[in-house]
């Protein structure tokens, strides 16, 4: 029979956590799926929409920054130069806005149910993997039109792909706690993350920033991760070892974050 | 001895009064350095709940009924004091929640049941008699957004009382869905108790529920009032709920001129008429105690003066707490010239009516015709010093015999 005390301060144990949310793991399998459901019933065109949205996107760029711009890619096609940096960046800033107001959203469930409330988070983790997936595919295909060679190196890009959504969820976690301490300010933090779609090299490569502000480029996790992707892929792309940078400080954004939900987890109830 | 499913002591839950949206911000602020406006929605209950013991809490709205679910079930933390759980907990404090109308019945069941803390393995085990139970097994793949609120119910039940475990917490669930839910919920609840199950459960109508509790907590203003057997707790929550509103104590005696123009209409008399219940008293016949026994006869005497020159009647109505008539007596009042007082003595005999909540109402009648409805505000609770053999409120004294043939 499980024993259980409930007192005013009970300290989480971080192991038991853990396995909480695991057990809880098919609750934010289920939620997202909903969520998906939900995005998709609401247009006709139901997954072509995503593609067809991700080829505008990148024709748009692709017209604007490769043709007119002529931004130099070293000599890489800028489709394919493009392609990694916009679906990063858009999973990452649909995820961050998505995640920063769950917990209001989820009010209902979070004051009627007991379960670990960061598995509401983790669930909109989910829901725009499969445009993330759709804009790899496409990618693939984009490298066999420019007949690029396919290694293993795809596998080192599914390990960047899943860094991203650990990183986005380190970041999430941050903007979550403060939108739960103060709406409005959670809102003007998105929109400064929003913003720094310009610090981040979506459109340009990383290269044309001077050698000695380049660290303050690498600080921006997302920066790195689609920096790496871009060089790790593509040989003829220059490689850097400040990448590492900022996959570091998306981790410690990561493991703050965890804890720091952690110790608020139980006050969530009584703080929407 | 029993061993204790739920034990709980010195336990207050402290909440920070959000008075207006200006102060909301300071307020949030102020769940840190805590010298904001203080309100305790439960302040100091101490509770030894034993194994398989079925336990209805009952309260006034805003008494800490559902405040105290949400704390043993973890929801939210206690601001002071313990609470001991033996066993997994299902804590079902709404019915149909967290379900996604876009996903089908059958996958509402799967993420209903993860949201109450089921492994998949659970749900697939029980599959099959969930949809069985929910009775529309055709439309188990139709997203849940076409269903009827009917449907909807059904579905959310049928995954609730699929839940395993040692102690479930029940919030209000029988008063949502019809009186065929209500019987259903019931009995599941029944069974679920006499196959071990803890059980606590809020009702706002304890009379539904009292043979089944084992057990009743009375709430009241955050403070636990009694832990009782129930008809002593239910007795106690009637005196509460009833007299906690003072206007309400004086009975409404005299008619008002439009009253007594409706009278008159009815009696087709334009001569004086005038009429007043002065007094009410109801009693124990052999009256030593301020309580009012069913044991003894009950007197219900009642003083008027009215002037009318047609005869009347006046009736005496007995209704349970839910305005249903159990019972009714006609007097005949004679035409009076003059204005004097009369004296009208109902006798109740004993043990006709079982202990519990009753309203009496007069009325003025002609021809059997309802002139005037004049109710005694103050329900009257009659209790009983031994166990009533019968249910329900009347007692009828039916006589049984067994003829072998």
């Amino acid at each position: 029979m499980i024993k259980k005390k409930i007192t005013p301060k009970n300290r989480l144990d971080t192991l038991f956590y853990i396995k909480q949310i695991w057990n809880y793991r098919f609750l934010s399998y289920s939620l997202a799926k909903g969520e998906i459901k939900q995005k998709y019933s609401k247009n006709s065109f139901g997954i072509l929409y995503s593609i067809i949205q991700v080829v505008i996107t990148l024709t748009v760029y692709w017209a604007i920054f490769g043709i007119v711009l002529n931004v130099d890619a070293f000599g890489i096609p800028y489709p394919l130069f493009a392609l990694p940096g916009i679906i990063f960046w858009q999973y990452f800033s649909n995820t961050i806005s998505r995640i920063s107001s769950t917990l209001h959203d989820s009010e209902n469930l979070i004051s009627k149910l007991y379960f670990p409330r960061i598995n509401l988070l983790l669930s909109r983790l989910l829901i725009n993997v499969p445009e993330l997936i759709i804009g790899l595919l496409i990618y693939i295909i984009l490298l066999i039109i420019y007949s690029q060679l396919i290694s293993f190196l795809i596998l080192w890009g599914f390990l960047l792909i899943f860094i991203l959504i650990v990183i986005t969820f380190g970041i999430g976690l941050w903007i979550s706690m403060i939108s739960l301490y103060n709406k409005n300010l959670g809102q003007v933090v998105i929109q400064l993350v929003q913003f720094c779609f310009f610090l981040t090299p979506v459109f340009y490569p990383g290269t044309i920033i001077p050698n000695s502000f380049k660290i303050f480029l690498y600080l921006n996790p997302i920066a790195s991760i689609i920096e790496f992707f871009r060089s790790s892929l593509i040989s003829i792309y220059p490689h850097d070892k400040m990448f590492i940078l900022g996959i570091i400080i998306g981790t410690l954004m990561l493991l703050s974050g965890f804890f720091m939900f952690k110790k608020m987890e139980r006050k969530i109830t009584d703080m929407l | 001895m029993k061993e204790n499913a739920i034990v709980i002591s010195n336990l207050s839950k402290k909440y920070y009064i959000i008075e207006s949206e200006k102060q909301e911000k300071r307020n949030k602020i102020n769940v840190f350095n805590k010298s904001s406006r203080e309100f305790y929605a439960l302040s100091n209950i101490n509770l030894e709940i034993k194994r398989g013991e079925l336990i209805t809490i009952i309260g006034s709205n805003g008494s800490g009924k559902s405040t105290l679910l949400k704390l043993i079930s973890e929801i939210t933390p206690p601001s002071k004091g313990t609470i001991e759980v033996n066993g997994t907990i299902a804590s079902i404090l709404e019915i149909g929640i967290g379900f996604q109308p876009d996903l089908s019945g059958l996958e509402n069941i799967y993420l209903s049941g993860y949201m109450y803390g089921l492994r998949k393995s659970e749900i697939t085990k029980n599959i099959d008699s969930i949809i069985e139970l929910f009775g529309f097994s055709n439309f188990i793949n139709t997203p849940v957004k076409y269903y009827s609120s009917g449907m909807y119910m059904r579905l959310a039940f049928s995954i609730i009382i699929h839940i395993k475990a040692d102690i479930y917490l029940f919030d209000e669930i029988l008063s949502v869905g019809d009186a065929s839910f209500q019987s259903i919920a019931i009995n599941k609840i029944k069974k679920l108790n006499s196959s071990g199950a803890t059980i606590c459960l809020i009702s706002h109508t304890p009379n539904l529920i009292a043979e089944i509790s084992d057990k009743m907590l009375l709430l009241n203003k955050s403070e636990q009032i009694l832990f009782s057997k129930s008809s002593l707790a239910i007795e106690k929550y009637h005196n509460l709920l009833f007299n906690s509103n003072p206007e309400n104590k004086n009975d409404k005696l005299t008619l008002n001129s439009q009253e007594l123009n409706s009278i008159k209409n009815l009696l087709e008399t334009s001569e004086e008429f005038q009429f007043n219940i002065e007094e009410i008293k109801i009693y124990n016949k052999n009256a030593t105690q301020n309580n009012i026994y069913t044991d003894f006869e009950i007197i219900i005497e009642c003083t008027l003066s009215y002037v009318s020159n047609l005869p009347l009647q006046l009736g005496l109505l007995i209704k349970d707490q839910n305005q249903i008539i159990i019972t009714s007596c006609d007097t005949e009042l004679k035409p009076s010239k003059f204005y004097s007082k009369t004296n009208v003595i109902y006798t109740i005999p004993p043990f006709s009516l079982n202990p519990t909540l009753y309203i009496f109402d007069y009325l003025i009648l002609r021809n059997s015709e309802v002139a005037v409805i004049y109710p005694l505000a103050n329900p009257l609770t009659i209790s009983s010093k031994i166990k009533s053999k019968t249910l329900g409120p009347a007692n009828l004294n039916i006589s049984s015999e067994i003829q072998n043939k």
